[in-house]
């Protein structure tokens, strides 16, 4: 009886220790769970820098001035056609004067010597391709290789970018014609998604919320 | 990809098989119930440069430890953790001279590799205290709009524990430890959490 119960034992643990390896060994992949429901909107990154010597009021407001040309640049590799839509330009354009005029910059209508900042907002797009492999479910929300029945999705994608920059015009380089950038703000995300209007209105006031230092 | 698979499952096959004949080798020179294989579920509180990451609890943890007596009251093992953080927000986060606004979500899959040791008093060894060293494997992954950025590092850290144990059944334990896991800086960031382990010893 003892010698059976001791065989017994023994076995058990040889088969729950195989076990208990064999159920780590999809750990060594690693486990990232995500939320699989996630909109548009949760694809949209704002992001702002600033140059912390700057002074962003050089004259008291409301008399601090920009220049901002009427227009968004879009830029595409040389020698291609641009086909960036132009139907959200003035949308853009828009909603950078009115959270500039918030926060109590004068905008001229034409670049002037007194104008004391330059806004430029400019566009690009980017399209990726690949194929996406997917492995199967591990449990518990964990999405890990290996798994059963792997199979190839190809895809594609756009992204969007805007890009808002603001640049001191009294330290301009007339002769390399440029100036340093003192703020500058980049806004990326899925295009043609849908909610793409309210998406980059809600994006461009993010970038001045979260730039509290370009209020008075 | 059939490849990997089968190659996958040849492995789960050869560890099965490694410590099968392990475990049968050892019937011939050690007594029953002088080792313990201990399976637990772990949920894990992080501090530290692992808060600053991530400051929300972990229920997503396993874990697989071999005791063995060398003493009455003395074991030493081997100790293997799975413990994954994770949290998802979207709060603005300050980066040097600038912000940056989207949905974060923000994973650690840390696994300690550890030797242990072990000391039991109480009754039937029902209480004990250890202490386990070795080395931390980090896998750490920001993923934030369409964007994914992700590091590695091993650490050498540290693992003191504190737990208690009652037979019941045969061969068969339950266990309720806390454990608190530290590895040093690499990189910039330690690793640093309290883990609870309920789990059953065989």
């Amino acid at each position: 009886m003892n010698t059976e119960r001791t065989c017994l034992g023994h076995a058990r643990k040889a088969a729950i220790w195989g076990v208990l390896i064999a159920g780590l060994l999809p750990a060594v992949a690693g486990c990232y769970p995500y939320d699989s429901n996630k909109s548009s909107a949760d694809y949209d990154i704002a992001m702002t820098q600033f140059d912390s010597k700057a002074n962003f009021f050089p004259v008291a407001p409301p008399n601090t001035t920009y220049f901002m040309p009427n227009n968004v640049e879009h830029i595409v590799p040389p020698g291609t056609t641009d086909t960036i839509p132009t139907s959200y330009d003035s949308l853009i354009l828009s909603q950078v004067a009115a959270n500039m005029a918030a926060r109590q910059y004068q905008r001229d209508a034409t670049i002037q010597p007194s104008s004391n900042f330059i806004v430029s907002i400019y566009v690009t797009t980017s399209t990726y391709y690949g194929y996406a492999y997917w492995g199967g479910w591990w449990g518990y929300g964990c999405y890990c290789y290996g798994g059963y029945y792997p199979y190839m999705d190809p895809y594609s994608f756009t992204t969007g970018t805007i890009f808002i920059t603001m640049a001191d015009q009294s330290q301009v380089d007339n002769v390399a014609q440029t100036a340093p950038m003192i703020w500058g703000c980049a806004i990326n995300g899925l295009m043609y998604s849908g909610q793409t209007s309210s998406r980059i209105t809600d994006q461009i006031n993010q970038c001045f919320n979260q730039s509290p230092y370009l209020g008075p | 990809m059939r490849m990997l698979g089968s190659n996958f499952l040849r492995s789960i096959v050869a560890t099965v098989a490694v410590f099968g004949i392990g475990m049968t080798a050892d019937r011939a020179t050690a007594e029953e119930g002088d080792h313990w294989a201990i399976l637990s579920y772990q949920i894990s509180f992080p501090e530290g440069d692992t808060h600053d990451f991530i400051d929300a609890t972990s229920f997503r943890g396993i874990g697989i430890e071999g005791r063995w007596f060398v003493r009455p009251n003395l074991s030493i093992g081997a100790d293997l953790h799975w413990n994954v953080f994770f949290k998802s927000t979207n709060n603005t986060t300050d980066v040097p001279n600038g912000s940056i606004t989207g949905q974060q979500d923000r994973t650690l899959n840390v696994f300690p590799l550890l030797a242990t040791a072990h000391y039991y008093f109480g009754p039937n060894k029902m209480f004990y205290a250890g202490v386990g060293a070795g080395a931390y494997y980090l896998s750490q992954r920001l993923d934030i709009g369409l964007y994914t950025f992700s590091d590695t590092s091993w650490h050498f850290g540290f693992a003191p524990e504190i737990g208690i144990s009652r037979e019941v059944g045969y061969h068969t334990r339950a266990v309720l430890a806390l454990q608190y896991n530290y590895a040093f800086k690499v990189e910039n960031a330690d690793i640093d959490y309290w883990t609870v382990k309920i789990g059953v010893a065989y």
